[in-house]
């Protein structure tokens, strides 16, 4: 094991963070100088029906990043296909191979632009909540309808 | 010596390092009694004769650091080359060494007079005349990627051939090249060092011999040199795992692993292997070489555990 490897690497990508993040994201770590647990809050994208949603997310750092991926979790219910009622996301890159496609190359702000990407783009092919996925084939004006008004409920700050 | 005396003492930076040892002695030895809370133990007598003595010979010069147990002794070679010594003294007959010079068994010993230090290091010193030369001379001509800041500590040196490639020749202490061998090796360059090797000539310098070897003119170096050129933000000689440069507790720097010419990012050998025995369900490499897939090209890649 290298010791080392996990903090430099944590406190450096949260600090890259803090000089300049993404659009719609930010991140720190939940309790200061410690990067076990980081707090992350996603923007809906623009032009979506999670558009003025505001999406709290915990990432567990585990002990042996950045050789196994971080942990994610939605804290604020989402009406997606790849994200279960318990908050659980069902993404490739949050996955090790050779099911999943994590590398130690990938960042945080790449995973988590991912994450936004996936918000926007959602894969019903590889879904976690079948009935969501159903809907978001078989009648996408429904979805949008719904998926509105969860994050109208759920994720506006009320 | 009164009061004003020693301010003058501590505060005149012109005298000579003798006249201020001679002040000092008359301070310590004729007025110790004037001052009370004055512990004897800090004061070397016979370091402070000794200082005396060799600050007059030939080649040798010394320094006092920030207080009177740190010295500087400078070494001159004899094409007068200064090399550093650094003593700090512990008490009476404990001196300590450090020096930027590749003999860590002497460094990394305790020393009972300056005399003893002196005469050691004189002697490696000039027996090292020519390991100098060599490491000096590839300093000189070749972009040198590892040690970062070369010094004669380090026997070693890494020299870009191309952005994929670097040479590893280690020096010996007679001026010597050993354990020659490619970093992130291509085929190309692979060849060449095979058949170059067979006729190397230690007659020659190490330099004029990479060069015959490989069939350079001369030595070429990173255009990446300004550290302008860089991959999304992050500068191409981070370790692309852990985004770092130099790891605590680390040996060694970032290198080019991976054999894909459309690859180029660099790792830490250990991070590299860390992650192929990560991705083998951390089941122990075989004869220490994990394999896989390179985190950024996902092309085959493999690691040797050991930087050899």
């Amino acid at each position: 094991m290298i010791p080392g490897a996990r903090i430099a690497r944590i406190s450096r990508e949260v600090k890259n963070f803090e000089r300049k993040s993404p659009w719609g994201i930010s991140c720190r770590p939940q309790t200061e100088d410690t990067y076990d647990d980081l707090l992350v809050t996603l923007l809906g994208p623009k032009e979506t029906p999670y558009e003025r949603g505001i999406f709290n997310i915990t990432v567990k750092i585990p002990d042996k990043y950045p050789f196994e991926p971080p942990l994610m979790k939605f804290n604020t219910p989402i009406y997606h296909p790849n994200i279960d009622k318990g908050g659980r996301i069902c993404m490739d890159l949050l996955k090790m191979p050779p099911k999943g496609a994590w590398v130690p190359t990938i960042t945080l702000e790449t995973l988590l632009v991912s994450l936004q990407t996936l918000l926007a783009n959602p894969n019903p092919d590889d879904p976690l909540m079948i009935d969501i996925a159903n809907e978001y084939k078989s009648d996408i004006q429904k979805f949008m309808e719904n998926a509105r008004k969860h994050t109208e409920m759920y994720a506006t700050g009320r | 010596m009164d009061v004003d005396n020693i301010h003058d003492l501590f505060h005149n930076s012109s005298y000579s390092l003798p006249t201020l040892l001679d002040k000092l002695n008359i301070l310590f030895t004729l007025h110790i009694n004037q001052i009370d809370s004055f512990d004897l133990n800090i004061v070397d007598y016979k370091l402070l004769e000794e200082i005396k003595e060799y600050s007059s010979t030939d080649g040798i010069n010394l320094y006092f650091g920030k207080t009177l147990r740190d010295i500087k002794c400078v070494i001159e070679d004899d094409i007068g080359r200064k090399h550093e010594i650094f003593i700090y003294s512990f008490g009476s007959k404990k001196l300590h060494v450090n020096a930027t010079l590749p003999c860590s068994h002497l460094i990394n010993h305790d020393y009972e007079s300056l005399g003893d230090i002196v005469r050691t290091f004189t002697k490696i010193v000039s027996d090292l005349s020519c390991y100098f030369h060599q490491l000096e001379q590839i300093d000189q001509l070749c972009a040198v990627m590892d040690p970062e800041s070369p010094t004669f500590r380090e026997d070693y040196r890494r020299i870009y051939l191309d952005d994929r490639t670097w040479l590893h020749v280690e020096v010996t202490a007679d001026g010597l090249a050993t354990n020659i061998h490619l970093v992130g090796n291509t085929e190309e360059w692979h060849n060449k060092l095979q058949t170059g090797l067979l006729q190397w000539d230690h007659d020659k310098n190490i330099v004029e011999n990479i060069l015959t070897m490989f069939e350079l003119p001369s030595f070429s170096f990173p255009s990446a040199i300004s550290p302008t050129k860089e991959v999304d933000d992050i500068s191409v000689s981070v370790c692309r795992i852990c985004l770092c440069v130099e790891l605590p507790g680390l040996c060694g720097l970032p290198q080019p692993l991976c054999k894909n010419y459309a690859c180029g990012v660099f790792f830490h050998r250990a991070c590299l292997y860390q992650w192929l025995i990560a991705c083998a369900g951390y089941q122990l490499a075989d004869f220490g070489v994990a394999t896989g897939l390179c985190p950024n090209c996902l092309q085959p890649i493999d690691c040797d555990e050991k930087d050899n």
